[in-house]
């Protein structure tokens, strides 16, 4: 099955071991550091937030490489069965001595070993610079934001486990490429964005208060935040849209004329990253066996389909 | 040599009959509310050649289908005499466009426990097959040929073949069957082919399965078959002479042909001199039946 498998798969293999060396190299190197140092580079992304603050380059070589497990999903596991069973090519592969569940169980754990390797390797190589990164550039880079949480080797493992599942459930489903294809894409940005979302609600968040004007936040490194808005003087929430004071020559003059007198945050600090990964990985591995309990299970019943 | 998994949940042994390779006892398969086969009995001996006709969606496809254990039947059950590989060649010959010819043997091999090389390229260099060309450059005939290598390369004890000789040229279908034939007699194995060309089946099936709209309107050796029925040519008649069930008649000015089922012990009592009796073919007997209103099983 080692042999079908590269001879089916090779393309699809290089092509994504090239795209992710290639980012490994960007996000762990010097060269992000390089970048940095250079002004008016296509690195430099301005960024819509309260701080005037750039984005550097590791920004988008890191949001290319946290897209791994939906590439992998959608490209690798969705067209697996669907493929197969479009050209019909399923009567060869299970009419020779190994059986349709033999043959995805060798195949599907083939490419998931591959992809894992992909993604713990690309995951171990940018550590030191995200680590370095998040020490250099408190408050502008953060490894609990997305996508910089994302790329932690275990949270890209699993990530690459759950929605190859799901690829490979859409495959086993559906039996149309494309429109596997779809489902899967679709259903791996659900479920991100669910994700993303819930790393915000896994526990109740701190507060902080700045007074308005002083642009140094304490919410220290590797923080997630929130939430951010004005507060009055007794700290509570103050509703105000600054876009009033955009014009004026002293913003911050403008806007503590307008009552406000704190900037508050509310933020999941970076003690907690550790937990909030954990958390995550135990419930994508619960979403993985519930996925590959629906392969098994369609599989099973493939004698019986038309 | 075993089966695949899917097979094996399909397959039993039945020790009482060991000259039986395969037993089929009332099985059925439905689409949705259609059923497209029903109530399939019969039996092949090990070694044989059956020959599997029907007009388009008989369910040919169907049976054959069960019979690799592609689709499980709704109804009824399949029971294989011994152990052995079922290899299957679906109508549409379907192969990875992308590999090559060798390739495709190499698939054979890798994914097969018994493996025989030598058989699979003695077949492609019989039919001129270039082992270095992708299979999604080859033609139909081609295609059909490098399926049969892969096919019987595997060693199987039944070959189920769903049209084999569709696109093939004439002495490609004439070199195929001959080669079928000699695999039957060196390596014992059981052939079921679905076919259009019953022309071509005259001394190669030694069974017959003739379905029509799902029915399994006659299943027997076919020289039992071709026995039992008689055409009889004779003066312009409403009936025949002598007992037996009119299967199709025609009648011209002055002459009246009938083909008939009756068993040679009764044709024998008929003796009118103005009747004549010469036997059937395989395509007389099919064409006749395949014209019948009525549908019913019968058997040899």
């Amino acid at each position: 099955m080692l042999w079908l498998t590269w001879r089916q798969h090779r393309w699809q293999l290089v092509v994504t071991a090239v795209w992710v060396a290639l980012l490994s190299v960007m996000v762990s190197g010097d060269f992000v550091d390089r970048m940095i140092r250079l002004p008016n580079s296509i690195c430099f992304l301005p960024t819509p937030s309260l701080f005037p603050v750039t984005a550097p380059c590791s920004r988008v070589s890191t949001a290319l490489l946290a897209v791994l497990p939906v590439v992998v999903a959608v490209f690798w596991a969705a067209p697996l069965v669907s493929r197969e069973y479009e050209q019909r090519t399923y009567i060869v592969a299970w009419g020779q001595d190994v059986s349709p569940q033999r043959w995805l169980a060798a195949k599907a754990g083939l490419l998931v070993a591959f992809a894992v390797g992909l993604a713990l390797v690309a995951g171990v190589l940018a550590s030191p610079m995200r680590a370095r990164l998040s020490l250099q550039h408190r408050n502008v880079y953060s490894r609990f934001e997305t996508p910089n949480f994302d790329v932690a080797p275990l949270v890209l493992v699993v990530h690459v486990l759950a929605m190859f599942t799901f690829g490979l459930a859409a495959s086993v489903i559906l039996r149309k490429t494309v429109l596997a294809m779809v489902a899967t894409l679709a259903l791996c940005v659900v479920v991100s964005v669910i994700a993303i979302q819930l790393r915000h609600h896994y526990f109740s968040p701190v507060r902080s208060l700045e007074p308005v004007g002083d642009n140094r936040a304490n919410y220290g490194f590797d923080a997630l935040v929130s939430r951010q808005g004005y507060a009055d003087e007794a700290g509570r929430e103050f509703s105000f849209s600054d876009d009033v004071c955009l014009g004026s020559p002293d913003f911050w003059g403008c806007v503590r004329e307008h009552g406000a007198v704190y900037i508050f945050t509310d933020y999941q600090p970076g003690n907690r990253l550790g937990r909030v990964r954990l958390i995550e990985t135990g419930i994508f591995l619960a979403i993985t066996a519930v996925a590959l309990w629906i392969v098994r299970w369609r599989m099973r019943r493939l004698p019986d389909s038309p | 040599m075993s089966t695949s998994a899917t097979l094996r949940r399909l397959v039993s042994k039945v020790p009482e009959e060991p000259d039986r390779a395969l037993v089929v006892r009332g099985v059925g398969k439905r689409y949705g509310d259609r059923w497209a086969l029903r109530d399939c009995t019969f039996a092949l001996s090990a070694g044989s050649v059956a020959a599997l006709v029907g007009s388009n969606g008989a369910g040919k496809t169907t049976l054959l289908s069960i019979m690799a254990g592609l689709l499980g039947p709704n109804e009824g059950e399949l029971s294989w005499s011994r152990p052995g590989r079922v290899a299957f060649l679906a109508h549409d010959r379907p192969l990875y466009r992308g590999f090559s010819v060798a390739d495709m043997l190499c698939l054979g091999r890798r994914t097969n426990r018994v493996w025989d090389e030598q058989r699979a390229s003695r077949w492609l260099r019989r039919f001129e097959i270039p082992r270095d060309r992708r299979c999604g450059t080859l033609s139909g005939g081609q295609r059909t040929q490098v399926a049969l290598a892969v096919a019987l390369g595997s060693c199987p004890s039944v070959l189920l073949l769903d049209e084999p000789l569709s696109n093939l040229d004439p002495w490609a279908r004439r070199e195929v069957l001959r080669q079928l034939l000699v695999e039957v007699a060196d390596h014992g194995v059981s052939v079921v082919m679905s076919t259009h060309v019953v022309t071509e089946l005259d001394g190669v099936a030694d069974h017959l399965l003739l379905l029509r709209a799902g029915r399994l309107l006659m299943a027997g050796e076919t020289d039992d078959l071709l026995a039992n029925h008689v055409l009889r040519t004779g003066p312009r008649a409403h009936r025949p002479p002598g007992p037996g069930e009119v299967l199709w008649a025609r009648h011209f000015e002055q002459q009246s042909r009938f083909l008939m089922r009756s068993s040679p012990m009764v044709r024998q009592v008929v003796n009118d001199p103005r009747w004549t009796s010469q036997p059937v073919t395989l395509q007389d007997l099919v064409l006749a039946y395949l014209s019948r209103q009525e549908v019913g099983a019968c058997s040899g």
